[in-house]
């Protein structure tokens, strides 16, 4: 039973991705069937079909033909994610380390937090690609780093706040320093906090990333994965839009993928997340 | 400054005149004067929420009496600090550290030297019975045995005076009995004065050379009663005539404090 569930986990989510291959197809021989009804001969009728709804070959061939510039983006949006993702840990987590021991602090800066995180970013980033012109992808490590130091620092302000009391007396009667129950106490409590607001950036930070170079890359800066977007829709590249998409959700797999590591090797030897299920 | 300095006749704790209440809430502690003498192991006992586990806290100093005086060892609660331990309810580990990183925690935050910390650390795992153990993490424990880490953890620094909240309340009779007389051959090796909040009269009788009985509503102390058998105690001593009568007139006590707050 346990390995027919195993196997089921598996065979369900290829059947329905068989299925939706399928429904593919068949809407695409409709565009091309209702094209040669209005007149227009077979090879263009796929001429157009390609461009409204590529096939899964098509895309494959694209990559093929595309795959050094297509790469090339993917190295380039994977260092602005990967920068912006590291900034925005680091940022956010000092900025929760700093404003958690006070409230006028935290009273002071939230604020201001808050009016940052609710301006929206597409709004931000031109204004961004304005501030920073060196280096060339500032901007869009900037627009990552604003999209993911949010989740980072609401998460770790809770884990560096929410300390069980009895803990936090234990302490007192240590007489320890505040800088002692800090580091022994207070940021070995926020790690599974901090790793959740990790989680949540490292899925946001490819996207920032590309959101980033959509609005404000350029050919001559290195060009990203949003960058090329618009230049393959641009000239009605479909199928190199289908294949780029496909690389930024590997890209996205892979960026959670490590985050997800860290995540259970940080917390695999004592968090009830993931002790409960080795019991 | 070391309390062996200090004259013997000094109690190790005194109340004078203590009352408790938070904030604008009702008195939770009124009217306690009380002297226990240093080596004693007293017990509190009484209806719920009468006060028993502040009376742990205004020895610890963790927090202030409203009115009235606390001397511990003949210093205030927060300089004496350094002289006494707390076991909480729970045994209150750190989920991230093993088993020896929770015993040695109170000795890093005193600075002491690694070495020291090691051999500590491997001496009163020892003596808790849990030598093996010292790489395991606290949810790979029982409720007993993280109850004797955590025992252990409070010895690490040899305390002079132990404040025991309800230690063993959460553990079945067996393991509960079976700490109980650990407990008191500990003390043995490592002597303390112990203050000991409890829900259990046999468990106070037990243990104890004073039982504290309070009355709730405000808690006071309505009655001490000196329990007269010498230390080391073995468990026979839960079979003898006395035993048994102490034992009555405990419950006794404790049930008329209970009538009087019903």
């Amino acid at each position: 039973m346990k390995y027919l569930n195993k196997s089921l986990a598996v065979i369900l989510p290829v059947l329905v991705g068989l299925l939706f291959i399928s429904i593919v197809y068949f809407i695409g021989g409709n565009i091309e069937a209702e094209n040669q009804e209005a007149g227009l001969t077979e090879s263009q009728a796929s001429g157009i079909r390609r461009i409204m709804l590529p096939y899964p070959g098509e895309v494959f061939t694209a990559f093929k033909e595309e795959s050094a510039i297509i790469l090339n983006g993917a190295r380039s949006t994977l260092t602005a994610a990967v920068l912006g993702f590291v900034s925005a840990v680091i940022g956010g987590y000092f900025i929760a380390l700093i404003m958690s021991p006070s409230r006028y602090l935290k009273q002071s800066i939230y604020p201001w937090v808050m009016v940052l995180q609710m301006t929206p970013i597409v709004i931000l980033a031109p204004i961004l690609s304005v501030w920073l012109k060196e280096p060339p992808m500032g901007p869009i490590i900037m627009v990552t780093f604003l999209i993911g130091f949010f989740p980072v620092l609401a998460n770790s302000m809770m884990g560096l706040t929410s300390v069980d009391k009895n803990l936090v007396d234990l302490f007192e009667v240590c007489s320890a320093t505040r800088m002692q129950e800090l580091i022994h106490l207070r940021i070995p409590n926020s790690v599974p906090y901090l790793l959740t607001g990790m989680k949540i950036a490292g899925t946001l930070a490819p996207i920032g990333a590309i959101t980033g170079d959509i609005f404000v890359g350029s050919a001559d800066a290195d060009p990203g994965l949003g960058y090329l977007t618009i230049l393959f829709k641009q000239s009605a590249k479909t199928p190199a839009l289908f294949a780029t998409a496909g690389t930024a959700c590997i890209m996205g797999f892979l960026f959670v993928g490590v985050v997800n590591f860290i995540h259970w090797y940080l917390l695999k030897n004592w968090h009830d997340s993931m002790v409960n299920k080795n019991k | 400054m070391s309390i062996h300095k200090n004259p013997p006749s000094i109690p190790s704790v005194l109340f004078e005149g203590v009352q408790k209440r938070f904030g604008k809430g009702p008195i939770v502690l009124d009217n306690i004067n009380a002297s226990f003498p240093r080596g004693s192991f007293v017990s509190f006992i009484g209806p719920s929420g009468c006060g028993k586990s502040t009376f742990l806290k205004l020895i610890a100093g963790l927090i202030d009496p409203t009115e009235g005086k606390i001397e511990v060892e003949g210093m205030t609660p927060a300089n004496a600090r350094e002289d006494l331990f707390f076991v909480f309810q729970d045994a209150n580990l750190l989920p991230w550290l093993r088993v020896r990183e929770n015993v040695e925690l109170p000795m890093k935050i005193r600075g002491e030297s690694k070495k020291r910390m090691h051999e500590q650390a491997e001496k009163m795992t020892e003596l808790v019975g849990l030598k093996d153990s010292l790489r395991k993490y606290p949810w790979q424990l029982s409720g007993g045995m993280k109850m004797r880490v955590s025992i252990a953890r409070a010895l690490s620094i040899k305390p002079h005076i132990m404040l025991l909240d309800e230690p063993f309340g959460a553990l079945d009779e067996m393991t509960r009995d079976k700490l109980n007389e650990d407990l008191l051959k500990i003390r043995e090796v490592d002597p303390f004065t112990a203050f000991f909040v409890t829900h259990s009269v046999s468990e106070a009788v037990f243990l104890s050379s004073h039982i504290v009985v309070l009355s709730s509503h405000p808690g006071r102390i309505a009655e001490i009663i000196e329990v007269p058998f010498d230390y080391p105690r073995s468990a026979e001593i839960r079979e003898s005539q006395k035993y048994l009568e102490i034992l009555a007139h405990t419950a006794h006590s404790l049930r008329s404090v209970k009538e009087e707050a019903a």
